[in-house]
């Protein structure tokens, strides 16, 4: 019985037991027993979580590794061995000093440094290096003097671990090391080929910079940097991943920024314990607040002015090296929907555009949950014109309403998925063919009703307004759809009351994820965006410090105007006067 | 102890996804599984039925339901054969006791669920209707299917010819029907009636109520639809019907006109106006004899739109002839239906109602002989018309230029 216990599947139900009461007819017991099972794999899950989150303190693996030898033959026997004996290491032998008297080595990963940096700032001043006075002794003020005096690079600092010499070199940095001194030379020489500045792919704008964040760090900080030249923008780098060494910086404004949200954010990534950051999504799911919802707590952008209002409004943001998206908490649920254009249009229009992505938001999520629910539950909703067309286009299709909206759905998703990963010109060749193939032949042939196709459609167009939630809209729609298809209206004001009160439960870094939308009076860029001069306040409960953004004051209308009647006044004043001098 | 407690957990799980599941697809219906029924008709047993079976006579509560239902068509088959289509409606009938009792049988007889929702019109046959409907119409007020919204209207002849029409303007008769009602809905709300308003006429005891009458004609090998008149219910029964005229009168009387047309013949020529807006004002009131006098102040806005004959006249003195002709014109139609209201003693203006609001004490007292008070009724009758201006022209061609 035992050992039956260990071969099958569900452990802690026996298999005698499950036998004996399928045969004794008992289902409530075995009900309770399935169910029990699966809450208690539910609940271990739960306690592994709940072990994670108490966790604190940073993890560091790296190597220090031995301290440096005297002799160079054996310093570069290690280096070759714990960098696996790899092609791309370079070890440059070098012959230095009036009479060459001093020999020593260059070590450097090929690929990842400047060539150019190496010939101007390391080789040629040494073969040229006479020193001035009496000769420095091999050993530490050898080391000191090639620094100070001979190198021409930015960043040349000493370093006496092997471990600290093997990661320089992997991050792009050139190692001198000279035979009899125990310390080496670690020589910034950092180069490679990396991507320009271009424009982001995913976030198109009609009006505002078009600049977007590459791969490479330095320059994404530098990007933000540009954007606000404040001595307050404070950088911090950590390096995270065992395998990966990944540098992750976090950028904030100090006098701005709780200082809560920060140390959180530093006590979530220091208890990462990851093999590798790839990207910053790496990093994103081991840090956000509500791992199993469906609305994700940490935002993103690729653009530098995006990020850089993040920060201005009392946000951490997260720059990771390796990918051009860059991680902003905490993360408001109204975010999703507020766009850099909004900013840079006028009140007016962008508060419209504003509303109608809430619009578009809300029917992504209903439209074909709304047509099951009203042609399979609530005729008497439809008006019966409408009726009619909707019944004459149901007729002669062969599959329920909710498998028809089902398909759509789901040859919509294909087709959306299969648009992204290939490349442009394909890309539209397989749009053309879906939607003639949707759209027409499949209604054409009978197999849909036009009105589905038409459904699916505006759902489509309408998640793309909210590109942000996007995912979140796609798993909720198929969630409303089977609520509709069970029990109507009813089921979908059930699920809309379910993702309210998840909405409003769920938090990023301490501050709730509703804000902004929750029944306060920080309401200037929620439904509508108020003009410029009105937003004087950051959003409420992410800034600690400094709050107001500027003075508030209402700029003149009618300038011009105001100016004419200045003079008008001046004008009359002199007749007046002469009049009364008269 | 937490053994205990996970079961608890678990079955109330359980609980809740079977309420989930076996609640669910309660009301569930595919629309290719429903008869859309978009009107419904009421008759009498017709004869000839009787003649084939002699015992339906004996049983008088019988009656003929007509289920007008409209046909829903794919629209891949229906472009291909449009010239064979025929007709775009389905009719249904049955004789059985009661209203639902007929809806289950052909419910039960097709291969579709009736949904009632969308009913259009409960047309009553007109004999059907002067046997007395109360008993009839249960259904119609009992069922939540059945709206309330739903137009009340009395088929000339049988309800089921005219739901069989198959007209030129529309495909199916009784969404003709509502769009009729509707259009005359926006010349006064007092022409459409719909179950609710029938009813509550019923219900408050004194008052009559009013449905229009849908003729069908035969013009040139087609079929149409007219209104003529309206019927007259005393209680339940049917008891006469003003005729078009009459109903313009009825009409106005009630007042809330905003469109219409009216037209006065004297000796000098023919006038045609536009009802630009007419209001009614009433009064009711006792007169010390003890008789009733109900005032009814009318006061219209006309436009002139047609003018034929009046040579001779000037636009200075026809104007303020035209304004007395069409007073005198609207009090006669106002009359004429009065007239035929108090011979049928049927109270349809609700007098008797507007009288209890007024005077609740002396109406106890005068319940019992409101219809003799109302037959003996006088009415005073105001009409003040205004007739602001000519139209485009001020004079027809047939008018003499004015004398300078």
């Amino acid at each position: 019985m035992i050992a039956n216990a260990r071969f099958f599947p569900f452990s802690g139900i026996v298999p005698n037991d499950l036998v004996m009461l399928i045969k004794n007819n008992s289902w409530k017991e075995l009900s309770i027993l399935l169910l029990g099972f699966l809450f208690r794999k539910l609940s271990f899950l739960g306690n592994q979580y709940a072990l994670y989150r108490k966790t604190t303190g940073p993890y560091d693996d790296r190597t220090k590794g031995p301290g440096m030898e005297k002799e160079l033959t054996k310093n570069l026997a290690y280096l070759k061995d714990n960098l696996s004996d790899s092609c791309d290491l370079k070890v440059h032998p070098l012959e230095f000093g009036p009479k060459n008297q001093w020999s020593g080595a260059m070590v450097f990963i090929e690929g990842m440094i400047d060539n150019g940096k190496i010939t101007d700032g390391i080789l040629r001043p040494l073969k040229d290096w006479r020193p001035e006075s009496k000769m420095p002794a091999a050993g530490d003020g050898l080391i000191n003097e090639l620094a100070k005096k001979v190198i021409c690079a930015g960043s040349v600092k000493p370093v006496a671990s092997l471990g600290d010499i093997i990661l320089e070199c992997l991050s792009g940095n050139t190692a001198v090391l000279v035979d009899g001194c125990a310390t080496g030379l670690i020589i910034g020489t950092k180069g490679w080929e990396k991507r320009s500045v271009s424009e982001p792919q995913s976030e198109t704008v009609i009006r505002g910079p078009r600049e977007g964040f590459t791969e490479n760090i330095c320059n994404n900080t530098a990007l933000i940097r540009r954007k606000i030249r404040s001595g307050r923008l404070h950088v911090e780098n950590l390096i995270v991943g065992r395998r990966s060494q990944t540098d992750v910086r976090l950028m904030y404004l100090e006098d701005v920024a709780s200082h809560e949200v920060v140390a959180e954010v530093k006590k979530r990534l220091g208890r990462l314990d990851v093999d590798a950051i790839l990207e910053s999504g790496y990093i994103e799911e081991y840090i956000e607040d509500a791992p199993f919802s469906p609305f994700s707590t940490v935002g993103y952008s690729e653009k530098p002015d995006v990020i850089a209002a993040q920060i201005l409004e009392g946000r951490v943001a997260i720059l990771v090296d390796g990918t051009p998206f860059v991680l902003t908490a905490p993360m408001l649920f109204i975010e999703s929907f507020q766009t850099t254009e909004d900013y840079y249009t006028r009140p007016l229009y962008a508060s419209l555009v504003r509303m109608l992505r809430f619009v578009g938001y809300l029917i992504s999520i209903f439209a074909p949950a709304l047509y099951i629910a009203l042609t399979s539950f609530h005729q008497e909703f439809i008006p019966t014109t409408l009726l009619f067309s909707i019944a004459n286009a149901r007729e002669g299709t062969p599959f329920p309403v909710l498998l028809e909206s089902m398909g759509m759905v789901f040859a919509f998703e294909i087709l959306r998925e299969a648009g992204i990963r290939l490349p442009r010109p394909v890309g539209q060749a397989i749009s053309i063919v879906g939607a003639l193939i949707m759209g027409d032949a499949a209604v054409s042939a009978g197999l849909v009703g036009a009105p589905v196709v038409i459904t699916v459609a505006i759902t489509a167009v309408a998640s793309f307004l909210v590109p942000a939630q996007n995912d979140a809209a796609s798993v909720l729609r198929v969630v409303m759809m089977v609520l509709a298809s069970f029990t109507g209206w009813y089921g979908i004001s059930m699920g809309a009351l379910a993702v309210l009160m998840h909405l409003g439960s769920l938090n990023s870094f301490g501050v709730p994820y509703f804000n902004g939308l929750a029944w306060t009076r920080d309401q200037e860029d929620t439904i509508v965006r108020m003009p410029l001069w009105f937003m004087i306040r950051r959003p409420q409960g992410i800034p600690e410090n400094n709050t107001v953004r500027g003075r508030f004051f209402i700029p003149v209308f009618r300038p011009h105007e105001v100016l004419d009647e200045d003079s008008e006044d001046e004008q009359e004043e002199g007749p007046k006067e002469r009049g009364a001098g008269a | 102890m937490k053994r205990q407690w996970l079961s608890r957990w678990s079955f109330l799980i359980l609980l809740l996804l079977f309420s989930l599941l076996l609640a669910g697809c309660w009301d569930y219906h595919e629309l290719e599984n429903l008869f859309i029924v978009t009107g419904v008709g009421l008759d009498q047993v017709a004869d000839s039925d009787k003649e084939e079976d002699p015992d339906k006579e004996a049983n008088t509560e019988k009656m003929d339901v007509t289920l007008q239902i409209g046909k829903t068509q794919s629209p891949s088959t229906g472009s291909s054969d449009t010239g064979t289509q025929k007709s775009s409606a389905i009719l249904l009938k049955t004789a059985k006791d009661t209203t639902m009792e007929s809806i289950m049988q052909l419910d039960q007889d097709s291969s579709r669920t009736m949904l009632l929702h969308h009913n259009q019109v409960m047309l009553l046959g007109r004999d059907l209707a002067k046997s007395g409907i109360e008993n009839r119409i249960d259904a119609f007020l009992r069922n939540q299917q059945m709206r309330m919204e739903v137009l009340v209207m009395v088929a000339d002849r049988r309800a089921e010819d005219i739901l069989a029409a198959e007209l030129e303007e529309e495909e199916i008769s009784s969404m003709y029907l509502y769009g009729m009602m509707q259009d005359l809905y926006n010349v006064s709300p007092h022409y459409k009636i719909r179950m609710l308003d029938f009813v509550s006429r019923l219900r408050d005891g004194t008052s009559s109520a009013v449905a229009p009458i849908v003729e069908l004609v035969e013009q040139e090998d087609k079929e149409r639809l007219k209104l003529k008149g309206m019927a007259i219910f005393k209680k339940d029964k049917m008891v006469g019907s003003l005729s078009s005229q009459e109903m313009q009168g009825y009409i106005w009387t009630m007042g809330n006109v905003k469109q219409g047309a009216l037209a006065a013949q004297t000796d000098l020529g023919r006038a045609v106006f536009r009802i630009v807006k007419l209001e009614a004002k009433r009064d009711i009131g006792l007169n010390p004899n003890g008789s009733i006098r109900g005032t009814i102040s009318v006061y219209a806005t006309l436009a002139l739109t047609e003018l034929r004959g009046f040579s001779g006249m000037t636009p200075l003195e026809l104007m303020p002839y035209l304004v007395t002709l069409s007073e005198n014109e609207i009090k006669r139609q106002i009359r004429d239906a009065f007239k035929v209201a108090q011979e049928l003693d049927a109270d349809i203006y609700r007098f008797g109602l507007d009288f209890h609001r007024r005077h609740p004490k002396v109406w106890k007292t005068i319940e019992e002989q409101w219809d003799q008070l109302f037959r003996e009724m006088d009415l005073d009758l105001q009409v003040k018309v205004k007739l602001p201006a000519t139209g485009q022209i001020a004079k027809s061609l047939e008018m003499e230029e004015p004398k300078p």
